[in-house]
């Protein structure tokens, strides 16, 4: 049941991306919301939780794009599992930590995916436009942070008090 | 043909549109797609029903430019989301150039697009760092956002 209600999370993330978010450019940046959810998806659960929900939704998204298939999968993959690896090593508890590694997170994830992009030689971003992106994808995605965790504990049924990690895994 | 625009931009390092005509249609890779306003892009993947296009703005790409009232030839490139093109090389120094004039495609042997397509206007004019050419900002006079028809020129070169 985890599994299927994570994919439903998936498939809702990328239709608001492509029929709402995509469509309202901040300074000619479109956000990112399906890197969110792998952020959150470590956040709320573990570093493998977070891989395997970056993968599987970068996958989606990847077939959507003309990029190269698996560009956008690695990334979130990979940011992911940091995501969840950073969160299982903090011991305090504050408010502004999760939204802190959600902004930090989504600049790793914009400007890994323009490294790799790059790399494989599409190059479809203009390396001045890239701070404008990073921004823009940051800001919101922190701005989104707090509803999209209590969306993806649900997806895992994790309770909101007392985590458990062990409970999900993907069969 | 005129088809209407079923998918924008998905996310910012994406610089394709899908349209709802394919090679069902006549549809073929390489095409122009324009709207009244001008020129917004090429086919760049076809199926059955439906077609990719590359936008003009995409930084991988390039495409030849002719200045209307001066008819110097250059060589245009997408500045990604930014929204403008950008000459960097063809329009020699001595060329009397000033914001507001008209861009159009080439044209030439071997353009990418038939000749004589609108594509937008000067927007900035500054020298090479040699200082023996000048770089064109270009503005697109196609809205590049919110599209949603565009033209679709089944012809390669002889559009007449």
């Amino acid at each position: 049941m985890t599994v299927a209600r994570v994919a439903a999370v998936i498939f809702v993330t990328i239709l608001v991306q492509v029929s709402f978010v995509a469509r309202f450019p901040v300074f000619g940046a479109r956000g990112d919301v399906v890197v969110l959810l792998a952020i959150v998806a470590g956040i709320e659960g573990n570093a493998e939780r977070g891989a395997v929900v970056g993968f599987a939704s970068g996958l989606v998204l990847d077939l959507l794009l003309d990029s190269p298939v698996g560009l956008s999968a690695l990334t979130y993959c990979v940011v992911g599992f940091l995501v969840g690896t950073f969160h299982a090593s903090v011991l305090r508890s504050a408010w502004w930590i999760p939204v802190a590694t959600t902004v930090l997170a989504s600049a790793v994830g914009v400007l890994g995916f323009a490294l790799l992009d790059e790399v494989v030689g599409s190059a479809s971003v203009e390396p001045g436009r890239l701070p404008t992106i990073v921004a823009v994808v940051a800001l919101l995605n922190g701005v989104l942070s707090r509803p999209a965790r209590w969306v993806m504990r649900q997806a895992f049924a994790v309770p909101a008090t007392e985590p458990n990690r062990d409970r999900f895994s993907i069969r | 043909m005129v088809s209407r625009v079923v998918s924008g931009q998905i996310t910012s390092f994406d610089a394709t549109i899908e349209i709802d005509r394919g090679s069902g249609e006549g549809v073929k890779e390489g095409m122009a797609v324009v709207t009244d306003a001008g020129l917004v892009g090429r086919v760049v993947r076809v199926t059955g029903g439906r077609s990719s296009v590359e936008l003009i703005t995409a930084p991988s790409f390039e495409f030849g430019v002719r200045l209307v009232e001066q008819q110097e030839v250059g060589v245009a490139k997408g500045q990604g989301d930014d929204g403008t093109l950008i000459v960097e090389s063809g329009i020699t120094k001595a060329t009397d150039v000033e914001a507001g004039d008209r861009v159009a495609t080439s044209g030439i042997d071997g353009s990418t697009f038939p000749p004589d397509i609108a594509v937008g206007r000067v927007k900035s004019i500054r020298p090479t760092d040699d200082r023996t050419e000048q770089v064109l900002v270009i503005e697109p006079t196609a809205n590049l956002d919110g599209l949603s028809y565009v033209t679709v020129l089944l012809c390669d070169t002889d559009c007449a």
